[in-house]
This record gives structure tokens, sequence and C-alpha cells, in this order.
């Protein structure tokens, strides 16, 4: 029986070895690591390291931003690479082609079908309600469709409205003991597809909104910035609160303002349609101007 | 070092009365980049203005704040002085003392302490304040003006006759609008069609002026000096360099539809010119009733077309006009009474509204001039009028007053006493407006000459007894209930924004008020102006209007636009959005929520390691930007600022609260 690895081994293959992409960007097994890694595959006989299975847990979305980083300052010719996406990975992807950070035939999108990533007896909490098992764009799908798919409860979603019930001191409590552990590393920044500032405030000397300080006030403004800076565009892949290594539930910060975000405009889930308008990013002669 | 300037202004007592200005100079004082400061009884006066060119010059100020009324008064005053002594005129600010603290407080030591924080934020932001500069960009000297009705006629004549080409678009088959439909004018009682026709002949000989019929504006672009005003000709169906206007095909035309220039009650035919002296003269095929249109037979108009004029497979054009200055002039519609179920709400016949009345009494409506029932044809012998329908009763309507209908209710009544002499007139009334020139005493001369009888009150119901119509009423001057018996009765029904009003003003930007007219930029000192530079305001659609406040506003607005075309080259804002393309990551979320389409993208070239590498950026145009700030909410790098509101400006103002 052909897997999905065999599947996406003689994809790349193909790919590369007709000139279709310059590079195929997936996962390989890293042995020194015990843990699967971005793999930027550029010639025909490397597409066998690739590896496509459970451990596939990071998304490679935002290695396409910093792909491009690197490249443009090098790049001359116009280049085209391939990624494999999870559908929590797609949604990204979504997000910085509709960011216009790359363009989109400087993308072709592998999809594979996920059933959830990491340790079967404990799938991190985006698995368990998942509802993209299928990518929401691809140009390659690879996998059978399931035939039905229910939509999960979000124990996330009732986990937010759980903290809005707290009264104001408990939940003010609560977020500076979390963020007083913050060491600010920015991990959740670099993890992030959203996140795609050039320079970012963080990092720019000329602000005064915000110092370097890791107070808990300092990071609380910090993480504000970051929620506000993402929000309606926050495609809640969960790559942030994978990568805080002090183990900050930043999914519920966005998943407040995600929610928020589709009860004020009636907006589907952010990176499932490329031609999606962000709704604080959007202007309508008809929105409402009385108070103008 | 930055040294600062603050003149606190007494306004007279306006300030002075409830802000201890003294106390907010001693404040000021003690901030320590406040280099001067100083209050004056009036700083916009000539004394105030030179006692702060002397501080300049004597204290050496780079930058100044003047705490005084809000800067949409004086900003620009004190912009010219401070330029006058040699300063950037942009290293001001203005601290709102009158609008936001003297005039909404009354506790005099609250409203020091919010003066004197008011005072700091000015000062703390000023500190920030950059030289800003502006530009020059060329004019288009043409006009255009949208509505072709007395106001939009004004205005084109009167800026063709300055010599400026003017582009005037009108929605319907002919220009006119609803003076045309109007049989006499008060306070005069001169003939509306004798005042109006040879103004609108002007406009269709006029070599300055290009009149497009019916035709619809579809997009607005552009800015003041640079408008794209895109506009749809719709297919007349005529070929109008062919046709001589003989009138045959209308003659000959089998299909009767209601007229809308009739008010509903008359007919015309599918080709039709609106009325008989209709410019222009020729006529449009209504495409929606033609029977060729809707089931491919007839065509009898193209077999008596002598000049071969009939077109049928017209379509409709797509015309661009590029103008430096728009006169929206899109005039006003008629409340609709049906909303008055007491009063019938159009199931009767006989209760008719005003315009219908001028269109029975015009010698070319569909009586003759006649007084005739709609519903039996019979003269009446009893008129009654019902002023403030829609208008003064927020149950219904609007609260607002119409301005018109206390007047032409007046000469309505006088105009029975001309057509059917015997007829009696009676007018329902709240009170009676007659506030312009000549117009108290001829509404005392409907009461004396014609005869007519007010009664003090709102009519609580009108229905049919027999022939007749019966109304219950109470005259509140004698605290009766009285039933009154009529045959007719005319409901001054009251002015109301145009349908689809609102979708227009925002193709234009400009604003509009609760009511639907559109909003002028002051209320006094720029009743004319819209608050898009370049777009002015004539007649009813900016609130009820009578024919002389109509013609006069147009004219105003004409000067307004020649004192446009009199420059070759306008000064854009100079504060406007610039794009810090280091941190710019072209993700152009800014072009999404411009309003005025002002971003555009350009590729950035840097050589790296040797190399020509590029990169997409956002670029702002600023002739074209409004300065709205909408692109620095929606920038998530910080890239956009605002000349005037920099992301250190508003931030040193949190920072000094």
């Amino acid at each position: 029986m052909t897997t999905i690895q065999d599947e996406l081994r003689e994809t790349a293959r193909t790919l590369l070895a007709e000139g279709q992409v310059d590079c195929v960007l997936g996962w390989a097994w890293e042995e020194e690591l015990q843990r699967a890694v971005p793999c930027f595959v550029r010639a025909a006989e490397d597409a066998k390291r690739l590896i496509w299975d459970e451990r596939c847990v990071v998304s490679l979305a935002p290695f396409l931003l910093h792909m491009k980083r690197q490249l443009s300052s090098v790049r001359t010719e116009p280049s085209r690479t391939a990624i494999v996406v999870k559908g929590c990975d797609a949604r990204g992807v979504v997000r910085i082609l509709r960011d216009q950070q790359l363009e989109r035939d400087e993308v072709l999108i592998i999809g594979v079908v996920c059933q959830g990533v990491g340790d079967p007896d404990n799938r991190p909490a985006k698995c368990r309600e998942c509802q993209y098992h299928v990518p929401p764009v691809y140009d390659l799908l690879l996998g059978e469709e399931p035939k039905e798919t229910q939509t999960p409860s979000s124990p996330l979603l009732e986990r937010v409205r759980e903290i809005e019930g707290w009264d104001v001191a408990d939940r003010a409590s609560y977020w500076r003991e979390h963020f007083s552990r913050c060491l600010r590393c920015y991990a959740c920044r670099q993890v992030c597809p959203a996140c795609n500032c050039v320079e970012c405030i963080f990092d720019s000397e000329r602000t005064r909104w915000t110092y370097k300080r890791t107070t808990a006030e300092e990071n609380m403004i910090f993480h504000a910035i970051r929620a506000f800076h993402v929000a309606g565009r926050c495609v809640e892949c969960g790559e942030c609160e994978r990568a805080c290594p002090m183990g900050i539930p930043l999914m519920e910060i966005n998943k407040k303002v995600a929610s928020d975000i589709k009860e004020l405009f009636s907006v589907p889930d952010a990176g499932v349609d490329l031609r999606e308008e962000p709704p604080l990013v959007r202007y309508e002669t008809g929105d409402l101007d009385h108070f103008v | 070092m930055k040294r600062v300037g603050v003149f606190v202004c007494h306004c007279g007592s306006n300030i002075a009365g409830t802000v201890d200005c003294a106390a907010v100079v001693a404040a000021a004082r003690r901030i320590p980049a406040v280099a001067y400061a100083e209050d004056n009884k009036y700083t916009c006066s000539e004394v105030g203005q030179e006692q702060i060119r002397k501080a300049v010059q004597t204290h050496n100020l780079d930058r100044v704040v003047v705490a005084a009324c809000s800067p949409r008064m004086h900003e620009a005053t004190f912009r010219k002085t401070i330029a006058s002594v040699g300063l950037n005129p942009y290293m001001l600010e203005i601290a709102n003392l009158r609008e936001q603290c003297s005039w909404v407080h009354s506790d005099r030591q609250a409203a020091t302490a919010k003066a004197i924080d008011l005072v700091r934020l000015a000062v703390a932001k000023v500190l920030y304040n950059k030289p800003l500069f502006t530009s020059t960009l060329p004019v288009k000297k043409r006009a255009v003006v949208i509505g072709g009705g007395i106001a939009g006629i004004q205005a084109a004549l009167d800026i063709a006759e300055a010599g400026h080409p003017v582009t005037l678009i009108e929605r319907s088959q002919s220009i006119g609008g609803r003076m045309a439909q109007l049989d006499k004018t008060f306070p005069t009682l001169d003939c509306s069609s004798c005042i109006l026709m040879p103004r609108m002949v002007d406009v269709g000989a006029h070599p300055m002026i290009d009149l497009m019929t019916y035709s619809e504006v579809e997009e607005v672009d552009g800015f003041i000096g640079n408008f794209r005003v895109k506009v749809r000709q719709r297919a007349k169906s005529v070929d109008h360099s062919k046709c001589t206007g003989c009138g045959e095909c209308t003659e000959k035309c089998p299909t009767q539809v209601p007229a809308e220039f009739e008010a509903g009650l008359g007919e015309r035919k599918a080709i039709y010119t609106d009325f008989p002296q209709a410019v222009p003269n020729k006529p449009v095929i209504d495409r929606d009733h033609c029977r060729y249109f809707l089931d491919g037979k007839c065509g009898i108009c193209r077999k008596v077309c002598q000049a071969d004029a009939i077109d049928y497979t017209q379509t409709d054009r797509q015309v661009e006009i590029e103008a430096g200055a728009i006169v929206v002039a899109t005039g006003f519609d008629l409340f609709d009474p049906a909303k008055y179920g007491e009063y019938g709400g159009g199931r009767y016949p006989d209760v008719i509204t005003g315009l219908q009345f001028e269109r029975l009494i015009s010698a070319s409506g569909p009586t003759n001039g006649e007084i005739r029932r709609p519903s039996d044809g019979r003269v009446p012998e009893t008129i009654a009028f019902i002023k403030c329908v829609g208008s003064r009763d927020e149950a219904h309507g609007v609260p607002y007053c119409s301005r018109v209908c206390c007047m032409y209710t007046a000469k309505q009544a006088m105009l029975v006493k001309e057509h059917a002499k015997d007829s009696k007139v009676y007018i329902f009334y709240i009170d009676v407006r007659a506030a312009g020139k000549g117009y108290e005493e001829f509404y005392q001369r409907a009461q004396t000459d014609a005869g007519a009888t007010y009664v003090r009150g709102r009519v609580a119901k009108i229905f049919p007894r027999g022939e007749k119509l019966v109304l219950w009423a109470e005259d509140t001057l004698i605290g009766k209930q009285l039933e009154l018996e009529v045959d007719l009765v005319v409901l001054a029904t009251g002015i109301v924004a145009r349908e689809g009003a609102v979708e227009f003003a925002q193709k234009m930007g400009i604003s509009y008020d609760g009511h639907r007219f559109y909003s002028e930029a002051h209320p006094k000192l720029r009743p004319v102006d819209t608050n898009v530079d370049g777009i002015f305001l004539a007649g009813a659609c900016q609130g009820p209007k009578d024919i002389p406040d109509t013609v006069a506003q147009a004219s105003a607005a004409a000067v307004k636009v020649c004192s446009i075309f009199s420059k070759e080259e306008l000064e854009t804002n100079a504060m406007v959005a610039t794009v810090d393309e280091n941190i710019c990551a072209g993700c152009f979320h800014c072009r999404a929520v411009c309003p005025s389409g002002a971003i555009d993208s350009k590729i950035l070239h840097a050589w790296v390691a040797g190399q020509d590498v590029t990169r997409r950026v956002a670029t702002v145009n600023s002739g074209v930007c409004q300065g709205c700030g909408s692109c620095a909410a929606a920038c998530p790098s910080g890239a956009m600022n605002v000349g005037g509101f920099s992301n250190e400006q508003i931030l040193g103002e949190v920072e000094a609260l």
C-alpha cells in the first residue's frame, strides 16, 4: 500500500526533476534531536528525506517568511517553493499570501490530509478540536478526504468563556502570574505567520510605547500589542503557545480575540480563503460613518 | 533646545467666564519647554496676532500653542500668523479651551484644571511637531454640476458666464427640476415657467455648458482640482443629432404611462419629453414601458420619424469627465403622505399633495389649469389645506420645519381665488412661518385678499361621506372641536432628502446629517462648502430651501468654484500620510482601507551584496490623500504616519496626561 509519505516523496521528486519548483519545504527526521525538523529539499534525489507522519508537528508556514527575508537579499530570479501543509498550516500560508508577503505563484501548496499530530494519547489541544483535517487551500492534495466530518466542540473556547466569567481582579492576577514568567524571547513572534512586519516594534529603538524590561507590566503590554496586531488575522495555528518555553497559555488570548471578531463582524475563520478580507483592514462605502 | 510659546485666549468672556486664564498661563510657565506664556482678550484679533508675532521674535520661539477655540475655527489663522514671522506654519498646536472646555463646563475650578491639562497636552504634542510642506497640483478648469433643477441651472450659468466650461448632469429627460412643476411662485405670484424657461434655454444654448440629460453619476474619484466623474449616459434610443423635436413620434406612440412630471395626475407616452418646454426638447424612449422593447412589436415611432432619428440599438454609454470642482444640486423629495393613515394614506383620490395641486392649477397641467377633483372632475366648492404634513411631526415624519409649506399654501390659497373664485378655502396650521422678504405681507394678503380662513390646529382625521370629505379637527384658539365637509383636501407635504441621498454622498465622500441632507462644512461660515474640498452644495440637497435661497446658494457655490479656477495650481494638503519605507512590509492593508484611493505600490531597489534586489512597498499620493489616518490605524508595522498626527505626537500627549 502506498502511504501519503510515499506519495509525498514521489511528488516532490517529480516537481524538482521537472523544474516546476526550486525547493520543496517539508519535514525530515533529525536523529540527533529526535524530532521532525524543517527540510529544504532542492535536489530531486533528496526527496526521499521527506517524511509525513504524526511526528510532523511544527508548522512550516513561517519558514516561507524567513526564506523570503533571506532570499530577498540575494535573489534575482523569480523562484517557486512547494510547501507541505496540514490543515492548520495551510491557514498560515493563506495569511502570508493574503498579507502579500509572497505572490500566489511563488508558492505551490501541497496539502496533506491529517488526523492529528503528536502523541496519539496526548494530542495537542488544537488537534482535539480540529475542523480542518483537509487543508482549506491547496494546489495538490495527498491522502483521502474523509467522508464525514463532524465539528468537534472547542474546549479552548469553553475555557475562554470560563475566564470571561471571572471578575476583573481574578483575571488580572491570572494573567499577571503568566506574564511575569515571560522571558521576552519572542519565540511566539518568530513562529507566527501573521507577524510579518519588516521591523517589529519591540525591536525598534524609536518606540516609546513599550520598553524591553521583562517586568510583568511591560510583558503585558507586549502581549496585548501582539494580540491586537494579529487580531482578525490570527489563524489559530497555536504555534505561539507551542513555542513558548514558559508555557504561557497564549491561545486563550488569541481565541478570545478571534471569537469576539467573529461575533462582531460575522466573518469566517481567518486564513481559510485566499480572497478573505480581514474585518479590521477593510473599508466599504457602506460602513457606518455617522460619528464622523 | 525647543522653545514653546503659549497664548491663552479669553475669547471675551467665552473662555474667561469659566476658566481662570491667568492660572492657565501660570501653569504653562511651569512646563520646562515653555519659554514664554501670556493671555489675551482676543488672540485672533489683529492685536492678539501681533502679540504672537512679537513674542516669537523677542523670545526666539520655535513653536507655538494657542489655547483658544476649536482648530476648525482659527487654526488656519494662526498658521498664517506664525508663518509671517518665519516659522513653519505646522509648528502650531491648538488647545481647544472653548468648545471642549469652557462652553461645556460650569465649575470654574474643575474647568481651569481641565484647561491646564489641555494646554499641557498641546505643549507635549507640539514638541514633536515637524515642519510640513505643501506641494502644488495643476487645476482642471471644468466644473461638474450634478442636478439640473434651478440650483444646478443657476450654478452652471454663473460658472459658464465667468468663462469656465461646465458639464451639467441631469437624471431625467429634461432639466428644470421641481421648479418646472410649479405654477406660480411666492411672494410675487410670477409664473414659475416664465422665469425658469429662459434660463433653461440659456443652459441649452450656452457654448460653455455641456448638457448631459438622462445621465447619472456613477463614481466620483480624485480631489480638488482633479476630480474624475464617471457618468452613465442612459440610452435615449433617439439620435438627438438627427431629431428635430417635431413631436410626431410622441403624438403617435400608443403607450400611456403615468407621468412623473404630473405627480401622478396625468399620463405621458413611452417616447416622451418631460413637458412641452423641455430642454433638450427631444424625446427619449422609456424602455421599461415601450412596446418595442417589451415584446419587439410596434416600432411606430421609427415609422413616423421623418428624420430617421429613432435608434433602438443605442446602448448606455460610460463617460469620464475630468473636473476641478463639483457642485452638488441633487434637490429633494416630497414627504410621502401615505404614512398618515388618518388622512387616508393615499386611498382617497381627493386628498392630494401640494405638488399635485400645483399641476392642477398649471395651465399646461392635466386639467389645463382648472381646479377639478381627481375623482369626478367637479370644481370643488370647499378646499381644505393642511400644513405640516410630515414636517414638525416626529410621530409620522421629521422634526424639522420644511420652510416652504406655509408660503406655498398661502400662495395656493390665493390662486384658488384666481382659478375658482367661488370656492371657500380653509387652512389648518400649527404656526405660520413667513420670515422671508415680503413673506409676512404675502401671508396677510392670503387672508385679506383671498379670504382664506386660517384655523389653528392639526386635523385629526379625514374620512369620506358621500361625495364629500369630512375633516375632524380642533380649533385650538377657541378650544373647540370642529367638523368640516370639504370637496378637496391639499396636504402641504414637507421636504425630505432624496431617495438614495446617502449612497450618493458615500460615492463622493461628503458627509450628511441625521435627516440625510448633505452637511455644509460650517453652519455659518462655510454654508456651501462640504467636508471635501472642491465639492460644493446648492439648493435643497443641503436642507429645505425656497427658490430665492436656492438661487443665492447656487450663485455662492459658483463663486467658490470660480475662485478655485482663478488659480493655475492648487496647494496640496500638508497633513498627509507618509510611509516609512524601511519598515513597510508591503502587506497593503492600507490600500484596502483608504477611502480616497491615495495608496499605490512601488518597487524599492537596494544594492545588497553586489545585487540589485527589489521589495514592494506602499507609497502615498499626497495630492489625493485627505489625511484621514485610516491607513495609519490599519498598518500593522507602524510604517504609516499622518503628518501633524504622528505616533510620536500622540504618544507625547498620552505621556503628558
